[in-house]
C-alpha cells in the first residue's frame, strides 16, 4: 500500500517532502547570529568595495553590490540576489569565497581567503535561512526573499509529452496501478526502452529506438505486463504487423500510439480504434488504405491522426471528415515549387 | 534501484503527508494532479543558429512606414497579428504554428561573446567554459537513442557548440556538409571485418597497461569514444545520416542550400531520437549592403524552416520538437551612410519557437515604432533559455559543479517567460 502511494504521489509529494525537511531544518538549529557571527566577517573582509559610495570616496560599489545593508543584499548585485536563503550553493556570495584561491572570481580579490571556518559559518548561516536579526545596517532597497521550494526546485528530469493531454495524465496517475517491476525489467530485457512521464509517475512511455528492426509480434507479447501502465507507445518503423497489434487491445489507458512507417495496414487498426484514451494515433507512411476509414470513425472524440503518406486516398480522409468532424486529420505536406533555377550563381 | 531505495526510505513520511500532498500542489499554481510541476512538452530541439546577428528589421520585426526600414517591405502572414519581411513567403504560409519573439535582449555587442551568450546563458571568461544548451540537455535527460550522439551540430565551421566543462560525449557532433553526412565512417575497404575487429583487440591490448597504470576519467572516456564509433559504424542508425534515402522532391523542397539540407538531416535525426541538432547559417553580418545581402541570406532559411515545420507536422513529430531560431544580436534601425548597412544592435532583436507545446500564430514583446528598444515584455537571454529548458522539462534550479568547484545551472539566473510557450 504504502509503496503503491509513494509512486502514485510520484513527484509532487516529493518536493513536499523536501520542502517540509528544509523547514524541520531551518527549526532545529539557529545557531548563527548575524550580528555577532557574519558581519564582523563583512566588515573586515568585504564592506571595502561593496558599500556606501559615501565611505568608498564616491566610487560606486564594485559589481554593483553593497553587502552594508539587509535590503542592498537582497537586492545584489550584477549576479542577482547576494544570498538566496536556505541554500547555499545557490548564493553568489557563498559561491565566490569558495572559489580555489587562484580563481581570478575569488572574493575577497586581493589578500588571504576567507578561512575555512568563516566560509562555513557563511554557508550555516545561509543554509538555516539567512536571518538578519535585528540588523538592518544601512538598509537598502527592499527585495523578496527568493527560495527552494519554488516551482523549479532542484529535481529530476521530467521527459516528453504535450501539454494537450497532460490533464489527461493527471487523471490517469490517479486511477492506474503501480508499476509491476519485474514486468519492466522483462519489458526492458526484449528490447523496449521504458520511462516514466514524469519521474515517480505510474505512467510508462516505451520506445525501441535503435533496435526498430527486430520488433515484432514477440517483442509486443513482452510488453504484456505492463500494459496497464502503458500511456505512449511508439512503433515507428519496426517490424511489426498487423497481428502483432492484438497485443494492445489490453492497453485500455493508450493515449498516444506511434505505427508511422510500419507495415500496419487497416486489419490491425481492429485492435487499436477502440481504446477508450488514444488521443493521438500516428500512421504516417503505414499501408493502411481507405478501408480504414470507417474504422478510425470509431476513435474517441477530437483524436489526432496521422494519414500522410499511407495508403488512404484524400476522397477517404474527406469522408473521415464528414463523418466525425472533430477529429483532428493530419493528412497534407504542400511542398513550395522548387527554387527558380538560376545560372549567374551556384546556389 | 534509486527509485526503490528512495521510495522506502521516505515511505512512512508519504503516508503522513497523503492528506496535505494535494493542497500544497494546487499552492504552486500548478496543473491539477501529480504531473503538475514543469511538465516536459518538448523532447528534442532543432535549434536554427542564425550566426553573425540576424537584422531584426529585415526579417522577423519589420516596421512600415518607418524611415529606418529602408526598401524592405512587410507581408501578412498566416497569423492575423504577424508580419514578416517580404524575404519569408514560404514562412509566411506556416506562421500558425510559429511563435515571433520580439523583445530579445541581449548585453553582448560583440559576436564571440554574444553567441557564446546565447548558446550558454552565460558570460564568455577566461576562467571556465560553460557548456551549451545541446550538453545541458543530454546530460541531464540523457540520450533517447543509446547508438547515436544525443548532440549533432550542422554547418557549425569553425564556430561550434561546446561541452563546457562536462566530459567529451556531450560535444556535438560537427557535420559539416549535411550532404555528405558522417563521414569516414565506413571502414575502409581493403579491411575486413575480422581484420577489424582483430585490429582493435590489439588495441585493447596495448591500452590496457597504461590503463592500469593510470586509471582516470578522462581516459575511460577516450575508450568509450572508440567503443560509441565502432558502435555505430556498425548500427542501422547510421543511415539516420544520408540524405540520399530521401525522395527527390522533398530534398528540392528544402533547398538545395546547405542550410535547407541541414534541416532536412535535421528531421532525420529526430526521428533517430537525436536529441537537440544545430544547423547554422552564417553571413548575417551585414555592416555592408543590408539590403543586398538580406536577398541572398533570407531565401534559404524561410524555404529550410517553412518546409521543416509542415514536413514536422506531417509525419507527427512537431509535437514532441521544439524549433528554435536564435541569433546572437539584432542590427540597428540607423542605416549607415557610408555602406548601407546596419550596425551590432543588442538592446532589440528577434527569435521564433515552435512546436514541442509552443502556442503558434502569434508574436510575443514588442519593440518600439523603429526597432531600437523593447517595450513590451522583455525577453532576456539567460531568459529564452530558461522557458527552452523548462518545455523540455530540465530542472532549472538543478546545480552542476564543475571540476573546479564552482556551482552552475541550465540558464544561470534565468526564469522561464510566464506566456511565451503559450
Amino acid at each position: 500500500m504504502s509503496c503503491d502511494l509513494s509512486s502514485r504521489l510520484g513527484r509532487g509529494s516529493m518536493c513536499v517532502v523536501v520542502a517540509l525537511l528544509g523547514s524541520m531544518a531551518q527549526l532545529s538549529a539557529r545557531d548563527i547570529d548575524f550580528a555577532s557571527d557574519v558581519l564582523p566577517v563583512l566588515e573586515q573582509r568585504c564592506f571595502q568595495c561593496h558599500a556606501d559610495p559615501a565611505t568608498r570616496d564616491g566610487k560606486a560599489p564594485k559589481g554593483g553590490l553593497r553587502l552594508d545593508g539587509a535590503g542592498w543584499m537582497l537586492a545584489g548585485g550584477s549576479n542577482g540576489p547576494a544570498v538566496v536563503a536556505g541554500d547555499a550553493d545557490a548564493s553568489p556570495m557563498v559561491q565566490f569565497v569558495s572559489l580555489a584561491s587562484h580563481d581570478l572570481d575569488r572574493m575577497p580579490p586581493k589578500g588571504a581567503m576567507l578561512s575555512a571556518d568563516q566560509i562555513q559559518t557563511l554557508r550555516a548561516w545561509v543554509r538555516e535561512g539567512a536571518a538578519f536579526g535585528t540588523w538592518n545596517g544601512t538598509g537598502g532597497p527592499v527585495a523578496t526573499l527568493r527560495g527552494p521550494g519554488s516551482a523549479h526546485a532542484a529535481g529530476t528530469v521530467l521527459p516528453g509529452g504535450n501539454t494537450r493531454w497532460l490533464e489527461l495524465f493527471a487523471r490517469l496517475e490517479l486511477e492506474l496501478p503501480a508499476v509491476n517491476e519485474l514486468a519492466r525489467v522483462a519489458a526492458e530485457q526484449a528490447g523496449a526502452r521504458v520511462e516514466a512521464v514524469v519521474p515517480g509517475s505510474v505512467l510508462l512511455r516505451v520506445d525501441y529506438l535503435s533496435r526498430e528492426s527486430g520488433v515484432d509480434g514477440k517483442t509486443l507479447a513482452a510488453l504484456s505486463g505492463l500494459s496497464s501502465n502503458l500511456v505512449s507507445l511508439h512503433l515507428a518503423r519496426t517490424a511489426i504487423d498487423d497481428a502483432a497489434l492484438t497485443a494492445l487491445a489490453g492497453m485500455r489507458q493508450l493515449v498516444r500510439l506511434d505505427l508511422s512507417r510500419t507495415r500496419v495496414t487497416s486489419a490491425g487498426l481492429k485492435s487499436v480504434v477502440g481504446l477508450p484514451e488514444l488521443r493521438w494515433l500516428n500512421l504516417f507512411g503505414s499501408d493502411v488504405g481507405d478501408d480504414a476509414v470507417e474504422l478510425l470513425a470509431q476513435l474517441p472524440r477530437e483524436a489526432q491522426v496521422f494519414l500522410w503518406g499511407s495508403q488512404v486516398s484524400s476522397a477517404g480522409v474527406q469522408q473521415l471528415r464528414r463523418t466525425r468532424p472533430d477529429l483532428v486529420v493530419q493528412f497534407a505536406l504542400a511542398l513550395p515549387a522548387p527554387e527558380p533555377v538560376r545560372d549567374d550563381e551556384d546556389g | 534501484m534509486a527509485r526503490g531505495l528512495l521510495g522506502l526510505s521516505t515511505m512512512p513520511l508519504l503516508t503522513r503527508l497523503a492528506a496535505a500532498a494535494p493542497l500544497l500542489a494546487s499552492d504552486s499554481g500548478a496543473s491539477p494532479g501529480v504531473i503538475g510541476l514543469n511538465p516536459a512538452t518538448a523532447r528534442h530541439v532543432i535549434y536554427l543558429y542564425m550566426s553573425g546577428g540576424m537584422s531584426h528589421l529585415d526579417t522577423f520585426d519589420p516596421k512600415p512606414g518607418a524611415e529606418t526600414q529602408g526598401p524592405t517591405q512587410a507581408i501578412p502572414t498566416a497569423a492575423d497579428d504577424v508580419l514578416l519581411s517580404q524575404h519569408f513567403p514560404l514562412l509566411a504560409e506556416q506562421m500558425d504554428k510559429v511563435c515571433v519573439v520580439n523583445s530579445l535582449q541581449s548585453n553582448q555587442g560583440a559576436h564571440a561573446q554574444g553567441r557564446y551568450f546565447m548558446h550558454t546563458s552565460y558570460e564568455l571568461r577566461g576562467t571556465i567554459r560553460h557548456p551549451s544548451m545541446g550538453a545541458w540537455l543530454n546530460h541531464m535527460a540523457g540520450p533517447l537513442n543509446p547508438t547515436l550522439p544525443g548532440h549533432v551540430e550542422i554547418a557549425g565551421g569553425a564556430y561550434t557548440a561546446s561541452a563546457g566543462f562536462f566530459e567529451s560525449q556531450f560535444m556535438p557532433l560537427p557535420i559539416g556538409d549535411p550532404e555528405a553526412g558522417l563521414t569516414n565512417s565506413t571502414r575502409a575497404e581493403h579491411v575486413d571485418a575480422s581484420t577489424f575487429a582483430r585490429r582493435l583487440e590489439r588495441l585493447g591490448e596495448m591500452n590496457a597497461t597504461f590503463a592500469a597504470e593510470h586509471a582516470h576519467k578522462s581516459l575511460d572516456a577516450y575508450g568509450d569514444m572508440y567503443a560509441q564509433a565502432v558502435h555505430l559504424m556498425e548500427s542501422q542508425d547510421l543511415a539516420a545520416f544520408d540524405l540520399s534515402a530521401e525522395p527527390e522532391h522533398l530534398r528540392a523542397a528544402y533547398g538545395r542550400s546547405t542550410f535547407g539540407q541541414g534541416c532536412l538531416l535535421a528531421r532525420r535525426l529526430v526521428e533517430h531520437g537525436v536529441r537537440f541538432i544545430e544547423v547554422v547559417s552564417g553571413g548575417w553580418d551585414t555592416h555592408s549592403d543590408n539590403f543586398e545581402r538580406m536577398e541572398e541570406l533570407c531565401p534559404p532559411v524561410d524555404r529550410g524552416l517553412a518546409v521543416l515545420l509542415a514536413d514536422l507536422e506531417a509525419r507527427g513529430l512537431l509535437d514532441d520538437t521544439l524549433v528554435v531560431l536564435a541569433t546572437e544580436f539584432g542590427r540597428s534601425p540607423q542605416i549607415t551612410a557610408e555602406r548601407n548597412g546596419r550596425n551590432h544592435h543588442p538592446a532589440a532583436f528577434s527569435g521564433l519557437l515552435a512546436g514541442g507545446g509552443v502556442v503558434g500564430g502569434r508574436r510575443f514583446g514588442a519593440t518600439d515604432s523603429t526597432g531600437a528598444v523593447v517595450i513590451e515584455d522583455p525577453v532576456t537571454v539567460p531568459d529564452f533559455n530558461a522557458t527552452i529548458g523548462q518545455a523540455l522539462g530540465l530542472p532549472l534550479d538543478h546545480i552542476v559543479t564543475s571540476p573546479s568547484g564552482r556551482p552552475f545551472t541550465l540558464a544561470d539566473k534565468g526564469r522561464a517567460v510566464p506566456g511565451l510557450m503559450g
